[in-house]
């Protein structure tokens, strides 16, 4: 190879140097929604049934997680991070029952562009009042999956 | 880990033909070089450039160090220090420091006519790279989902190793006497995989900007021995 070809090749080389450029993806992409999924059922079904008019609240404290709304089957609802228990009071039509729940809490790192969630791992779930019958959870790990982490009988 | 074999296998593949060629054409010419033809230092220079441009936890240097045998061979062994900060759009402060190493074996793809050391060289070769270094993120945020919060935090000295596997291709040319400049170009791909929910570095010293491929640029200026 002649000189002039490595000097061809040399000066390609710093041209390449000045003309490239990183581009940085920082625009988060991902999922950080990190929610309690409940479905509520009729004792002996399978399929969720819509409550007429419902309504839910955080104890202590007067966080409205629901103002009062009609025919929902399944709500959504976050869980408080460092305490290990949060609880909550839902109105079923006009009774109330009041729902517990245990879990340990994880910090989890997503991705630089959207940060770090909690996610949450289901111990224990009481829930006391005159509708609920009973209770089920499919799914203790509560992360940004979309599944249906309680059933709640009535 | 698919990707990282087939890329070994390929790059062993390549090596080896080449290595081979050159080979063919030597005996052919029936010349005998000797083993030892020196040994080479070079520096990076764009970071001694660079390294003024920029905060003073932005910095890199690099050394490397290459055996000439018979012309053809050329292990390598290169050893830097680099620091990386950074505010990343999301508003997470990234700072980052350590120090890297990386072993390897050039071929040089020209023929050589002389029993002398060769003055230019169009090498190709493969690194093993590995660094050890400290990382703090800032400004990291997370949701606090009950309360409805945005809630920012600091995470200070995460340490953490990090090996990669590099291909490389360059050219040098002797432009004074025993005195080279030239360039080379590297792909890196990290090797394993990091744990889920791990708070991975933004950027390791000597590998660069994690998350996928990275390709790298050197304009390397060196003195032979």
């Amino acid at each position: 190879m002649s000189r002039n070809r490595f000097t061809l090749l040399l000066l390609l080389g710093c041209l390449w140097l000045f003309v490239s450029c990183g581009s940085e993806d920082e625009v988060c992409r991902e999922s950080t929604e990190v929610k309690l999924h409940i479905g509520f059922y009729k004792t002996g079904e399978t399929k969720v049934s819509p409550i007429d008019s419902i309504m839910v609240v955080g104890i202590p404290g007067d966080s409205v997680f629901y103002e009062p709304t009609k025919n929902l089957s399944e709500i959504q609802l976050p869980l408080e991070f460092g305490v290990g228990v949060s609880q909550y009071a839902i109105r079923f039509n006009e009774k109330w029952d009041t729902l517990t729940v245990l879990y340990n809490s994880d910090l989890y790192f997503v991705s630089y562009a959207c940060g770090m969630i909690y996610t949450h791992t289901i111990d224990t779930v009481l829930i006391k009042g005159q509708t609920s019958k009973g209770l089920s959870i499919p799914y203790k790990s509560v992360t940004t999956e979309n599944v249906q982490h309680l059933q709640i009988y009535r | 880990m698919y990707n990282i074999f087939r890329y070994i296998v390929s790059l062993t593949f390549v090596l080896l033909c080449s290595n081979y060629l050159v080979s063919q054409t030597l005996e052919t010419d029936s010349i005998v070089v000797p083993l030892w033809q020196g040994i080479e230092l070079e520096t990076d220079v764009v970071p001694l450039i660079s390294n003024l441009l920029n905060d003073d936890k932005t910095f890199r240097y690099e050394v490397l160090s290459r055996v000439n045998l018979k012309n053809k061979y050329f292990p390598v062994v290169e050893v830097g220090y680099e620091g990386k900060h950074r505010e990343l759009g999301s508003g997470i402060d990234f700072t980052g420091t350590g120090m890297f190493y990386r072993v390897g074996l050039d071929f040089n793809l020209l023929k050589s006519m002389s029993t002398q050391a060769v003055k230019n060289k169009f090498l190709l070769g493969a690194r093993l790279g590995y660094s050890n270094f400290f990382y703090d993120i800032s400004n990291i945020s997370y949701i606090d989902e009950y309360k409805g919060a945005d809630i920012t935090g600091n995470i200070i000295g995460l340490q953490s190793k990090s090996l990669w596997f590099e291909i490389v291709g360059g050219i040098r040319i002797e432009i004074l006497k025993n005195v080279s400049v030239g360039w080379s170009v590297r792909i890196k791909n990290q090797l394993g995989e990091p744990e889920a929910g791990a708070i991975i570095p933004w950027y390791i010293p000597g590998f660069g900007q994690t998350g996928s491929s990275v390709w790298a640029f050197n304009y390397m200026i060196g003195y032979k021995f």
